[in-house]
C-alpha cells in the first residue's frame, strides 16, 4: 500500500491523470498507508526550499507580517516575517523574523529553517516539539529530512473517507520502525501530517475530507495535490471530480455492499481511458489484492 | 472502532490463502420435492402467473428455499411445513375442476412436501457437525430468519458463531467457516473478502454452483494468480437443478398492492406522495417520501460504523434504517410533541389551521390555479413541488417568510401571519431538538454500543422515553428496494407495514 501511494505520487503524464484502483479484502489502514507512501515520495521528489538562495528570494518577496514557522533542531515556533536586511559591516543579506521573545536575523544558509504558514489561523506563542517520534520517523523515512517534513506545509495528498475512522488509523500507535539496535513505535500521522488532526494547527502535508460532507469542506490550497486517495465507493463517487489534475488512488473494500458502486465508476473510467498505465507494473501485488491502472484525460 | 493492524493482516492472509472446499449431502425425498416444484412450474407455463397458482407457488418456493438453506431437521416447527401442507391441500382442493391438467402434479408436489417432516430427516445438520472446525469457527446462513434456532440446536453446542452475510464486513477472521448453501446464493464478498482461512460450502449435491469471479474491475490483475474461485472436493457434479432457480424473488407487485402503493404516477391527489418502497429485515415494508429534500436516518455497520441523515433516494439495501414502531407516522414529530408538552395540541392545531383551507382551495381550483394566486400574493418560490411540500402534513413552515405570508393571504388568514409564523417556529425548533435526541440515542446505542444482536437479527428496537405509550425506534436493515417510486397515501409513509413472508418468495 505504501508502494501504491508512492507510485500514485510520482507518476506524471502530460494532460492525463493516472487512476490506480485496488480492490482489497479489507480497507483498514490501506488509505493511510497509501497516504504515507504518497507524502514521503512527494517530499523526496520535491523537497521544500531545496535551493536556499531561491528560498531566501522567495521570503524576501513576501510582505512583512507574513506568518511563518521557524524550526531549529526539534523545536518549532511561530512568528512573523519582518523583511530582509543587509549587514552594514559584512554586507551579508539576512531575513528578519519576529518570534515571541526575540528577533532573529538569518542568513541565506539558515533561511530554510523558515517556512511560510499557508493557513496561519491563530499563531501559537509557545515553542513546541516539532517531531513527535523522531527516532521512528528517522528509521521509517531514511534519507528524508524529517524536521523539514514536519515543519513545512504543502498539500501533497488529500484523503477522502470516513473522517473518524481515518483519524483513528492515523493516530493508532501500531507501527514500528527500527535498526539493528532498537525498534521505535510511532503512528502514521507523523508521516502523513494530515491537517488539523487532534485539534492542532501544525504544519501539514495532507488533508482529510469527510466523504459524506459537502463541497465546502474541501481543503483550499494554492497547490494541486499530487494524489487524491479515495477510501471507499462513496468517497470516489462523491468527490473525484474535485481534483481533476491530481492522480487518483481508489481503494475499495470488496467486503462492503458499496463496493460494486465504486467498481462501476472505476470501470466507466476504464472504458473511456486514454491508455493503460504501467504505474504498478513491477510491483509484487499480494494475493487477494486486485489492481487496475489506467490513464484518463484531465 | 478501528480494527487493529493485526486483525487487518489476518484478513489479508485469509484472502491470500483461502482454502475453499465443498461438502455435498444427499436427501432423495427433498430432491424429489425440489424437482416436483420445478416440474409443476414448468407444466403451468403461463398459468403460473394466474392468481390461483401464485400463492401456491410462493408457498412451495418458500418451503424449498428454507429447507435448502437452514441446517435444521425438516420437522423443525419454524419451517411451518404442516401448515403449508394444510394450506396447499385446502387451496388445491378444487384443482381437479379448475385446472384438471395440472391436478396430478399439484397432488404430487403436496405429497412430497407432506412426506418431508415425517422421517425427521436432517441432512444438513450432520454434515455441519462432521466438519472438523478449528476454533474459532462460524456458521454462515443466508439470512437471519431461523438463526436463533440454528444457534440453539446446532451451532451453540459446537461452539460456532452464527452469522449472516450482512455481519461479515465488521467480523473478525475465523479459522473455519461453514457456509450453508451453494456459493452463488451468497454475496461474492463472502468468498472474495473471506472472514475465515478455511470455508466449507455445505449444500445439497443436486444443486449446481458455478465458479466465482473474484474481480470487480474490468481488465484488472489479481495478485496471487487466479481470479476464479471454485470449491474443491465433494463436487456438485450430477447437479440436476440450477441453484439460481431456488433464489427468492421479491414479488414487488403483490407487496405494493398489499401495502397501499400504486404505480400510477399520474395520481396527483394532494393526499398522496411519490415514495420509495423498502423491505426491511423485520419482515416489514416502509414507504419513504421521494420528494426532493426528503431525508432519513440510516446507520451503516461493518468495518466502520457510521450514522447519517441521508436523502431517501440514496438509501440502499444493507444499510440500517431508523423507523418508529408503535403509533402513527414519523418519530420526530412524536418526540417533538412530547418536548412541546401541553403546548403541542394548540400548536399542531395552528399548523393544520393554515393548511386546511389551502388544501380545500387546491382541490377546488387545482394546482395551477393555486400557483397563480400564490404568485400574485407575492410568493417567489411557488412551484408544483414546493406547493405539494407546503401542503403536506409533515411540513411545518416555508423557508422564507414571504412565501408563508403569500400562503396565508391566499388562505384568507393574512392577519394571523406573524402569530402563525411564530408558532411554526416553535414547532420547528422542537423538531430540531427531537432530531438531536434521536441522534444522541443512536450514537449511544449504535456507534458506541454493542450491535451484535442488531446485526444477527437484522433489526432491533430502542426505547425512547420521549415517545408516549409503546414508543420505540426500530432500526432495521434494508433488505430490498422497489426499483421505482410509487404513489402512496401520505398517512402510510414512514409507517412499518406487515409483509406476508410468502411475498418474499416471488
Amino acid at each position: 500500500m505504501l508502494d501504491a501511494g508512492s507510485r500514485a505520487a510520482s507518476v506524471q503524464r502530460d494532460g492525463a491523470r493516472v487512476v490506480i484502483a485496488l480492490s482489497l479484502p479489507a480497507r483498514a489502514f490501506a488509505a493511510v498507508l497509501a497516504a504515507a507512501g504518497a507524502v514521503a515520495t512527494a517530499f523526496r521528489e520535491n523537497p521544500p526550499a531545496s535551493d536556499a538562495a531561491e528560498h531566501f528570494d522567495y521570503l524576501a518577496s513576501l510582505p512583512e507580517g507574513t506568518a511563518i514557522n521557524h524550526h531549529r533542531s526539534n523545536k518549532v515556533e511561530q512568528g512573523r516575517l519582518a523583511g530582509v536586511e543587509i549587514d552594514s559591516v559584512d554586507g551579508t543579506a539576512r531575513v528578519r523574523i519576529k518570534l515571541r521573545k526575540e528577533d532573529r536575523l538569518l542568513p541565506v544558509g539558515l533561511c530554510t529553517e523558515v517556512q511560510v504558514i499557508d493557513d496561519p489561523g491563530t499563531l501559537k506563542a509557545r515553542k513546541q516539539t516539532l517531531v513527535k517520534d523522531p527516532e521512528f520517523l528517522a528509521c521509517a523515512l531514511p534519507g528524508v529530512d524529517t524536521t523539514s517534513l514536519s515543519a513545512t506545509t504543502r498539500l501533497d495528498c488529500v484523503l477522502v473517507g470516513v473522517q473518524r475512522t481515518l483519524e483513528g488509523e492515523l493516530t493508532a500507535r501500531e507501527f514500528g520502525a527500527g535498526d539493528d539496535e532498537a525498534v521505535y513505535e510511532g503512528n502514521l500521522q507523523g508521516i502523513v501530517r494530515a491537517r488539523d488532526i487532534g485539534g492542532t494547527k501544525d504544519a501539514y502535508r495532507s488533508a482529510l475530507v469527510p466523504a459524506a460532507s459537502e463541497d465546502g469542506d474541501a481543503p483550499i490550497a494554492a497547490s494541486v495535490p499530487k494524489v487524491a486517495i479515495f477510501d471507499g465507493a462513496r468517497a470516489f463517487n462523491n468527490w473525484r471530480s474535485r481534483w481533476p489534475d491530481s492522480n487518483w488512488l481508489v481503494l475499495l473494500d470488496r467486503g462492503l455492499p458499496s463496493a460494486p458502486d465504486g467498481a462501476a465508476a472505476v470501470n466507466q473510467g476504464y472504458a473511456t481511458r486514454l491508455a493503460e498505465s504501467d504505474a504498478l507494473g513491477d510491483l509484487d501485488i499480494p494475493a487477494g489484492v486486485e489492481t487496475l491502472a489506467y490513464l484518463e484525460r484531465q | 472502532m478501528t480494527p487493529s493492524l493485526h486483525d487487518t493482516t489476518a484478513l489479508y492472509e485469509a484472502a491470500g490463502s483461502l482454502q475453499l472446499d465443498r461438502v455435498c449431502v444427499q436427501d432423495e425425498e427433498f430432491q424429489r420435492f425440489s424437482l416436483a416444484v420445478r416440474e409443476l412450474q414448468s407444466r403451468l407455463g403461463d398459468d403460473a402467473s394466474d392468481s390461483y397458482w401464485q400463492p401456491v407457488l410462493r408457498r412451495l418456493r418458500r418451503a424449498r428455499w428454507e429447507l435448502a438453506t437452514v441446517p435444521l431437521p425438516f420437522s423443525y416447527a419454524g419451517f411451518e411445513i404442516s401448515e403449508a401442507v394444510t394450506y396447499l391441500t385446502d387451496r388445491l382442493s378444487d384443482c381437479e375442476h379448475v385446472f384438471p391438467a395440472h391436478a396430478a402434479a399439484a397432488r404430487e408436489v403436496t405429497a412430497c412436501l407432506a412426506a418431508l417432516p415425517e422421517g425427521n430427516a436432517d441432512p444438513l445438520g450432520p454434515a455441519v457437525r462432521d466438519i472438523p472446525f478449528e476454533p474459532p469457527g462460524a456458521l454462515l446462513l443466508n439470512n437471519a430468519r431461523h438463526a436463533g434456532a440454528v444457534e440453539e440446536d446446532l451451532a451453540g453446542p459446537l461452539g460456532l458463531a452464527v452469522l449472516t452475510p450482512a455481519q461479515l464486513p465488521g467480523s473478525a477472521v475465523y479459522s473455519t467457516m461453514a457456509v450453508v448453501g451453494p456459493g452463488c446464493w451468497f454475496p461474492v464478498h463472502v468468498f472474495t473478502a473471506p472472514k475465515a482461512r478455511e470455508i466449507r460450502v455445505v449444500q445439497f449435491a443436486w444443486l449446481s454452483d458455478p465458479p466465482i469471479d473474484a474481480r470487480i474491475f474490468a481488465g484488472s490483475q489479481m495478485g496471487g494468480g487466479s481470479s476464479s474461485l471454485a470449491a474443491h472436493g465433494g463436487g456438485s457434479q450430477g447437479a440436476t437443478l440450477a441453484s439460481a432457480e431456488l433464489l427468492p424473488v421479491t414479488n414487488w407487485a403483490a407487496i405494493a398492492a398489499g401495502t397501499g402503493g400504486s404505480s400510477d404516477m399520474q395520481d396527483e391527489r394532494p393526499d398522496t406522495v411519490s415514495a420509495y418502497l423498502l423491505l426491511l429485515a423485520s419482515e416489514q415494508a416502509v414507504y419513504l417520501e421521494a420528494e426532493e429534500g426528503s431525508r432519513a436516518y440510516v446507520a451503516e455497520l461493518g468495518s466502520s460504523k457510521e450514522l447519517h441523515m441521508v436523502p431517501t433516494r440514496s438509501i440502499q439495501p444493507g444499510t440500517y434504517l431508523v423507523n418508529r414502531v408503535g403509533g402513527e407516522g414519523d418519530y420526530i414529530p412524536a418526540i417533538a410533541d412530547r418536548l412541546l408538552g401541553a403546548h403541542a395540541p394548540g400548536l399542531r392545531a395552528a399548523q393544520q389551521r393554515w393548511k386546511e383551507p389551502l388544501r380545500e382551495l387546491a382541490a377546488s381550483i387545482g394546482v395551477q390555479g393555486m400557483l397563480s394566486r400564490l404568485e400574485a400574493a407575492g410568493s417567489e418560490r411557488a412551484n408544483r413541488a414546493n406547493l405539494r411540500r407546503w401542503l403536506s402534513a409533515g411540513s411545518i413552515r416555508t423557508e422564507h417568510l414571504a412565501d408563508f405570508a403569500a400562503l396565508l393571504r391566499v388562505a384568507g388568514l393574512q392577519e394571523e401571519t406573524d402569530e402563525l409564523w411564530r408558532d411554526m417556529e416553535v414547532i420547528d425548533q422542537a423538531h430540531r431538538r427531537a432530531g438531536q435526541r434521536v441522534r444522541a440515542l443512536l450514537v449511544r446505542e449504535i456507534l458506541e454500543g454493542d450491535t451484535r444482536e442488531l446485526e444477527v437479527r437484522g433489526w432491533q428496537d430502542y426505547d425512547v422515553e420521549e415517545i408516549e405509550g409503546e414508543g420505540a425506534l426500530r432500526v432495521a436493515r434494508v433488505e430490498d428496494r422497489h426499483p421505482d417510486p410509487l404513489r402512496v397515501s401520505t398517512r402510510l409513509t414512514r409507517q412499518l407495514l406487515p409483509v406476508d413472508r410468502d411475498l418474499w418468495q416471488g
